[in-house]
């Protein structure tokens, strides 16, 4: 009986013990966002000193400092590696959006509602800093197998707040020049949530973006050696294209139709499309139009009278096929609508309708198909270069993959010879 | 109750609180497991002096520039602290604890004066501070120790002994993973492991109440 009454009172102690112990283990961990003490290290001079850091190392080892191990990490990081002058200084760049973000710690854990700089991300090799991504970044297990598990947060048009807040992002990437409103819904509920959260508005399906927004993710994420490896791969495919092209007058360029998604939506001259176009030498006919993406009747495309028409695949060809009848039915469809037989693109002497998927004309991979895109319209300038290597490179060296994608895919109809 | 039934019982009595405290004690260790141990401290001193005494610990600081770690070093009791090569600007005394705060520096130097007789054991931990982690609830369990040393008052000459550190030391990892664990992740094992315990005291305890009625 004695003994039953002892061993009842250990298993009872110990079971309390355990119960303390979780209770107090996370009490002891740092909140999320940042703390006074931290921010007391700039406050005034905005920087951090030697005297700072060893200040805030005493205080911690002796267990009499208020900043836990991961600020105090923070800290140790910004004096040795954000030091200019023998001091720590925070991190200021201007975004895409042209708004300043100032950082005084470095970036941890990010969440992208901006599914385009996913493959940015990874052409940094900064993907251990994602805590989050969009449910079509999760969805797409082929590009993407390595996120399948991780939180969902749903999309740009239907964000999961609860999710992205459970994240305990240090930084946010949103569009630019895209959904607006809802980067700002997002912003407005992230910041009342916890006001440290930082927000980077970069596009990263841009051309004319591309680069400077690799160098403000780069600065921003410790990875400007990255940055700019990405940048020379990337530049030295595009800017033989823009060189040669450079040369030809506005009015000796290709004009171009552009038809996105779906019959008679094209897009316009604030568009990443039209830039991708453009870019290469190609005259948008629809450059002029007020809405970034306008839907236009076939009269107008007949007016514009396009030589070329590319019609941009959102669904059909990808990584996830093989079936080149998803391309060349789409080009069918239109190379049959009667209504457009007198357009220069499309009559019997030219039939310069091609299709192109997504996949390598939108993100970042969108350089990829503008190779296409120049040699279709210029077959003669461009007949040594090949998208489909530079394809190859950018899946196997940026983005940890297999090139094997490429063949298993169908992205462009009909191949440019 | 059979004498056999009593018997397993209280070997479950025992085994079951040891399950669900250890389980509670590897939930919080895991994460340690994770940290980067690119920096590696080791005390060199002597394990005896004579009475009275001055003489000297070295704590070498292993690893690539750049650096930056934390040290604490726990003088024993009857033990002085008398002074060190460390910048005066880098070092803290409170009690028997001695902070050191590194930057850079590969090694730190620091004189003790031994007490008339009797023995003591220097204590050490440090953190190195230069290491990113997406994990959150980062705290203590961070630091890493430094093995003991056992200095012995009245034993004859001092002569250094290196005590090899890293008896504590975690696994090297990469000090950044890929695969992020959410606030919500890691406190999850150790619900599981309390509710595995309850499932396998239930039967046990309603067995009990069943053979008292």
């Amino acid at each position: 009986m004695r003994m039953r009454k002892i061993l009842s009172s250990v298993l009872a102690i110990v079971l309390l013990a355990s119960c303390v112990l979780l209770a107090i283990v996370p009490a002891s961990a740092s909140p999320a966002g940042t703390s006074e003490e931290y921010k007391e290290l700039f406050e005034g001079d905005n920087e951090l000193t030697k005297d700072e850091l060893v200040d805030a190392i005493l205080s911690h080892m002796l267990e009499e400092g208020a900043l836990q191990i991961d600020e105090l990490r923070d800290a140790a990081h910004v004096y040795v590696y954000w030091n200019v002058g023998g001091v720590g200084m925070p991190k200021e760049i201007t975004d895409s959006a042209d708004r300043t973000v100032t950082i005084y710690k470095p970036i941890k854990r990010i969440i992208l509602p901006n599914g385009d700089c996913m493959p940015l991300m990874r052409a940094l090799r900064a993907t251990d800093k994602i805590v989050g991504v969009s449910k079509y970044t999760i969805e797409d297990t082929l590009f993407y197998p390595e996120f399948g598990d991780y939180s969902n947060i749903g999309s740009l048009w239907s964000p999961n707040y609860e999710v992205m807040v459970g994240c305990e992002p240090d930084a946010v990437i949103l569009y630019a020049a895209f959904g607006k409103s809802n980067c700002e819904a997002i912003e407005n509920t992230l910041s009342d949530a916890n006001p440290d959260i930082t927000f980077i508005w970069i596009d990263g399906y841009k051309p004319s973006s591309q680069v400077e927004e690799a160098r403000i993710l780069g600065y921003l994420l410790d990875k400007e050696e990255e940055a700019e490896e990405w940048i020379d791969f990337y530049e030295g495919f595009l800017n033989p294209i823009y060189d040669e092209v450079a040369e030809i007058p506005e009015e000796n360029r290709t004009k171009v139709y552009i038809e996105c998604w779906r019959a008679y939506h094209t897009a316009a001259g604030n568009s990443g499309w039209h830039e991708k176009i453009e870019l290469v030498g190609g005259y948008n006919i629809f450059r002029e139009e007020t809405v970034d993406y306008p839907d236009v009747g076939a009269e107008a495309v007949i007016k514009g009278e396009p030589e070329v028409i590319i019609r941009a695949a959102k669904t059909e060809g990808g990584y996830d096929t093989n079936d080149i009848t998803e391309l060349s039915n789409l080009r069918d469809e239109i190379m049959g609508r009667k209504e457009l037989a007198i357009v220069p693109a499309v009559n019997a002497t030219n039939e310069s309708v091609y299709v192109i998927n997504n996949d390598i004309f939108g993100g970042t991979g969108h350089f990829v198909g503008m190779g296409y895109v120049a040699k279709w319209l210029y077959p003669d300038l461009f007949s040594n270069l090949d998208p489909k290597a530079a394809h190859r490179r950018y899946l196997t060296e940026f983005q940890g993959l297999s090139d094997s994608l490429v063949d298993n895919g169908v992205f462009v109809y009909p191949e440019p010879s | 109750m059979k004498g056999k039934d009593k018997e397993k019982n209280r070997i479950l009595v025992l085994v079951i609180p040891c399950f669900v405290f250890f389980s509670v004690i590897s939930a919080i260790v895991v994460p340690v497991m994770g940290a980067g141990t690119e920096v590696e401290v080791t005390r060199f001193s002597p394990t005896a002096t004579a009475q009275n005494a001055e003489f000297d610990v070295t704590l070498r600081i292993g690893g690539e520039l750049p650096l930056v770690a934390g040290i604490v070093e726990t003088i024993p009791e009857n033990f002085v602290f008398t002074g060190t090569t460390h910048p005066s600007d880098q070092y803290k005394v409170s009690g028997q604890r001695v902070a050191f705060a590194v930057i850079n520096e590969t090694e730190i130097k620091y004189t003790v004066k031994a007490p008339s007789s009797g023995k003591g054991t220097f204590k050490g931990e440090w953190v190195d501070l230069l290491v990113l982690s997406p994990e959150l609830e980062e705290g203590k369990e961070r630091w890493e120790a430094i093995a003991d040393t056992i200095v012995t008052v009245g034993g004859g000459e001092a002569k250094p002994t290196p005590t090899p550190a890293a008896a504590t030391a975690a696994t090297a990892a990469p000090a950044t993973t890929t695969t992020p664990a959410s606030a919500s992740e890691v406190p999850g094992f150790e619900a599981i492991f309390a509710m595995a315990s309850l499932i396998i005291l239930y039967p046990f305890i309603s067995k009990k109440k069943r053979k008292r009625r």
